[in-house]
């Protein structure tokens, strides 16, 4: 199987679960570099360009009971959204003590630096380390397909939140 | 949805205001106030059972209309939450950063349309928050969508302590969509503590 195959898989058995939503833009036509294209169309809710709002509308699905999906094209992006994540997601839990569980899977993808097409400086940065430094939510970086169905499984168990970075090099 | 009297709301945040002028809360406050009537209205004839409240910083009188008992806020504010009141049972959810919760409260909007529940979000936010993007981003997604979402924008002309003229000089603003709604007040409190020139020793923090 390959690194996209097992991506495809993956979401595919996330899917199974109704109350699943995925969450971004550009998400009905490139379903997501093809990730998601087993995915029914009413599981998909396509958002503007406006990554704090697209996860701070999976927080609110998420509060109400639903199980998020948020995918962010490029991990440049998910520095437009630090407040959803950074001062609401990963602090919500602990400053309403326990009133409000959010759970909220984001999905990142690392611009490829390997191969066409190149996409310069700001789409291929990789913020693993420095997230890891900032929130106590987990990171988990994909570098394998045997990784990718560890990492996906792991999440659909214990449905927490959790960053998955994908690289596109790989994809 | 409430029963509680304009007094009632006055006089908690007198009580508040008194255990802080007295050293007792060593904790960031920010008091209610000059705000009551309209408060008292939109609870009374909009806010239904079940809808979702999003507050802010200053959510003292929001939260006793949503009916969190008074003596349960009160307890929670002398524990150094005055910023973080929640209360699951009641949808009652604020976030301290401004404009933190316009996202999540269309987030909410849309699993309520989504699920044929009849029940509205209704986000507060004041007029320093209407000046961030991430309010624009979310009344733009609302409307868009048509989702059961009112946004109120409660203007006591201060973003921290500038007036709308000191940072807006033209008074610039664009014109709002059905979905947001203004209430322009007088505060009685300054944006943060009481305002009172005493000195005052607070205690250690518990």
């Amino acid at each position: 199987m390959s690194y996209k195959d097992a991506l495809i898989h993956a979401n595919t058995v996330l899917a199974a679960d109704p109350k699943v939503r995925f969450i971004g833009y550009g998400l009905q036509k490139g379903r997501a570099l093809g990730t998601l294209k087993n995915v029914p169309d009413e599981q998909i809710i396509e958002m503007p360009v406006a990554e704090n709002l697209m996860l701070g509308m999976a927080i609110g699905l998420s509060l109400t009971g639903l199980r998020p999906v948020v995918f962010i094209e490029r991990m440049d992006f998910l520095m437009n959204c630090m407040d959803a994540l950074v001062n609401h997601l990963d602090k919500i839990k602990s400053i309403s003590k326990g009133e409000f569980d959010p759970a909220v899977i984001i999905r990142c993808i690392v611009g490829n630096v390997k191969k066409p097409l190149y996409t310069g400086a700001t789409h291929t940065q990789d913020f693993s380390n420095a997230l890891r430094d900032m929130i106590d939510i987990p990171v988990y970086q994909l570098l394998t397909e045997s990784m990718v169905n560890k990492g996906y499984e792991l999440l659909d168990a214990r449905k927490e939140s959790a960053i998955l970075v994908e690289y596109k090099d790989l994809i | 949805m409430n029963h509680v009297t304009k007094q009632q709301l006055i006089d908690f945040e007198k009580e508040v205001e008194k255990h802080w002028e007295e050293g007792d809360l060593p904790y960031l406050i920010h008091l209610s106030g000059g705000n009551e009537d309209f408060l008292i209205d939109l609870f009374k004839e909009d806010i239904k059972d079940g809808d979702w409240i999003f507050s802010t910083h200053r959510n003292h009188h929001h939260a006793l209309l949503s009916g969190v008992p008074a003596d349960e806020l009160m307890a929670h504010i002398c524990g150094g939450n005055s910023m973080f009141v929640y209360d699951r049972s009641r949808n009652f959810f604020t976030s301290s950063i401004l404009a933190g919760t316009c996202g999540i409260a269309a987030g909410v909007a849309y699993a309520l349309k989504e699920s044929g529940s009849e029940n509205w979000v209704y986000c507060f936010l004041g007029d320093g928050a209407e000046e961030q993007g991430h309010f624009y981003e979310a009344i733009m997604f609302v409307e868009g969508q048509d989702l059961p979402c009112m946004f109120i924008i409660e203007d006591n002309n201060r973003s921290v302590d500038t007036t709308f003229v000191e940072r807006n000089p033209n008074k610039f603003k664009f014109e709002m969509p059905s979905c947001v709604i203004r209430d322009e007040y007088k505060p009685t409190y300054p944006h943060a503590g009481n305002g009172t020139k005493k000195h005052i020793v607070f205690k250690e923090r518990k």
